[in-house]
């Protein structure tokens, strides 16, 4: 990778980076974490594969969060879920299991939900829901194989319906 | 049967979205800034580490990057008197006219500048440097020096169709043209969706090139497996005596410059290799100098993995006036002024610290401890007073930076640096040329620099 092809990585992925970091960690750590992502890019650009430079530098993130995410005594904000509804992204739960379920109870399901998943399986998720990666570059980002990421995400959403399947109004499992 | 989602037609999927922990976030937006911190910090230059060198004003890595990302520049004429500058040759500012331009060449985010960026480095660095200049530094300089620029190749096709043949890609050519989110027209050979070997041309004001095998991707051997994947890699180095010799490498180079219309004897060949690659990195040469434009190979076990560089031959454009050493040292702290060196420069003034690789950095559930050397001690506090540094020796080499239009030039410029130990192992490239051979950005109203 030349100079000019690190400049162009950095200015077309500097925002989805950012928008990673952010959903993973308190505001205040986000930029030394996207700075520190950038600083190891730049000397490991020789071992990004062409084609895969966002997954690539999301991984690089992945790894720095997970450390800082020990090292922090701050209350973890690791990708939780806004209690607060985009209406403008929901689409209809028909064939999921969970129709019939106002759109307010489906959303107290699914914070409920998403909070009972251990960190892996709200990664493998939000890297497809919120990063909106494909198969191949999920697979980059969670330094796998394509056949392993698919068999984690199919079962992370196994889990997370299953939770919603089993959520009451009260809080307690059905 | 049960129904089959993908992330397209999955409701699950879209209330998740709706749900974006982003929409009740603060998110800062992108700053150009961290393109310069990356290029900028440099950890394996400092004998401080990585952390500390995020927090200082890092200009003495400021490199080709620095440099791609803040220059608008003119190449003073230069043909008629060296004290005086004459009308520059031509002239490119960022500001509206042609901010278009430089955005083109440094893939800035439009409506955004460096400026805006660095402006805020003062600020959170907090840390400041104060430079003179040590008597007598002006003992040894000449107050001119030659500058050139890059011209790219001609036919951008026939080059990809010759790396074609050399590097065993078939296919036929597709070009993309220059448009929304894609600043170059872009030419490709191969499947470029990652899954086969293929190449890549992109052809702008200045014209580079890569191509990449994914099919030479070493996967190292699980040793343990669990429901979330690999756990436990098989960490042993392969095997070195499997990489190509150097007489191979360098064969191999030769080659491919010669099918990309350069020669092979304008370039200085730097090689190096550890257990996982071997490397060559071929630095084109002003005269006898190397220069910071590059063309690299990268091979493994398994064949070549990568290579990749930028296009074109050398032209002398003129003579231009310098500015003595000492007036030189102001520059440091405008970043607007630093030019890029070749990596062999660094290579041969680096102290030796290691980088922390995203392997090192955490591994399963085993913390890794990422400390360098000078981690923790040099630590700035929060108002702390400026650090004063003089600087007692300069080395005039010659620099590359690039025009707001996007192609490259070489100038003459001073590495400075300083024998004070809180300093030392560390160099400050700036440019040379005397004012008005180069036509600067302005630096908006408000701006810090550092």
């Amino acid at each position: 990778m030349t100079e000019l092809d690190f400049v162009i990585l950095h200015r077309e992925n500097l925002s989805a980076v950012i928008r990673y970091v952010a959903r993973r960690v308190t505001p205040n750590e986000v930029e030394s974490i996207v700075n520190e992502v950038f600083s190891i890019a730049w000397n490991k650009r020789g071992q990004c594969a062409a084609g895969y430079e966002l997954p690539w530098l999301l991984r690089i993130a992945s790894l720095l969060i997970k450390n800082q995410l020990r090292k922090s005594k701050s209350q973890p904000v690791f990708l939780e879920l806004n209690t607060e509804l985009d209406s403008s992204r929901v689409a209809s739960t028909e064939r999921s299991g969970l129709d019939g379920l106002g759109q307010s109870e489906l959303s107290e399901r699914l914070i409920w939900s998403w909070n009972r998943l251990s960190r892996a399986d709200r990664e493998v998720l939000a890297l497809v829901a919120f990063e909106e990666l494909e198969s191949r570059s999920l697979a980059k980002a969670l330094g796998t194989s394509v056949n392993a990421a698919t068999i984690r995400l199919s079962r992370a959403r196994k889990k997370l319906e299953n939770h919603m399947k089993e959520f009451k109004a009260d809080g307690h499992i059905s | 049967m049960a129904e089959k989602f993908t992330p397209e037609n999955d409701p699950l999927i879209a209330q998740l979205k709706a749900h974006d922990p982003l929409t009740s976030r603060d998110v800062p937006e992108a700053d150009e800034a961290t393109l310069w911190r990356a290029t900028a910090a440099k950890p394996a230059r400092t004998k401080l580490g990585i952390r500390w060198s995020l927090r200082r004003p890092a200009i003495r890595w400021a490199a080709p990057l620095a440099a791609t990302a803040a220059l608008a520049l003119a190449v003073g004429a230069g043909v008629g008197s060296l004290n005086k500058p004459t009308t520059p040759l031509f002239s490119l500012a960022n500001g509206s006219a042609t901010g278009a331009g430089q955005k083109l060449a440094t893939g800035m985010a439009e409506g955004s500048t460096m400026v805006g960026g660095d402006a805020k480095i003062g600020l959170w660095y907090g840390q400041t440097f104060e430079y003179a200049a040590t008597e007598g530094l002006d003992s040894n300089w000449s107050n001119s020096g030659s500058s050139y620029r890059l011209v790219n190749p001609s036919s951008p096709e026939r080059i990809l169709s010759e790396l074609g043949e050399i590097f065993g890609v078939t296919g036929k050519i597709a070009r993309q043209d220059a448009g929304e989110g894609n600043p170059y027209t872009t030419y490709s050979l191969g499947n470029t969706d990652g899954s086969e070997k293929a190449l890549w041309l992109y052809w702008g004001p200045t014209a580079s090139w890569n191509f990449y095998d994914p099919s030479t991707n070493l996967t190292p051997k699980c040793l343990r497996e669990s429901a979330e994947g690999c756990v436990e890699f098989d960490n042993t180095p392969p095997d070195a005596s499997l990489l190509p010799n150097s007489s191979k490498m360098k064969a191999f180079a030769g080659k491919t410059l010669s099918a990309l219309g350069l020669k092979a004897d304008q370039y200085r060949l730097n090689e190096n290799r550890d257990n996982y690659g071997a490397y060559l990195r071929a630095e084109l040469l002003a005269g006898s100098t190397p220069v910071a434009i590059e063309t690299y190979f990268g091979w493994n076990q398994l064949g070549l993995t990568s290579a990749g560089g930028t296009l074109g031959t050398l032209e002398k454009v003129s003579d231009v006036p310098l500015v003595a050493p000492s007036k030189a040292v102001a520059r440091i702290t405008d970043w607007r002024w630093s030019g890029g060196l070749p990596g062999s420069f660094w290579d041969a003034n680096s102290p030796a610290v290691s980088l922390p690789t995203t392997k090192d950095i955490a591994v399963g559930d085993q913390p890794v401890d990422t400390k360098l050397p000078g981690d923790g001690v040099s630590e700035p506090s929060a108002t702390p007073e400026p650090i004063k540094v003089t600087i007692d020796k300069f080395d005039s080499r010659l620099m590359v930076v690039w025009s707001a239009q996007g192609g490259i030039w070489i100038v003459p410029g001073y590495v400075l640096s300083s024998s004070d130990s809180q300093v030392a192992g560390q160099w400050f490239p700036v440019l040379a040329v005397a004012d008005g051979v180069i036509t600067m950005p302005e630096l908006e109203q408000g701006a810090v620099t550092y």
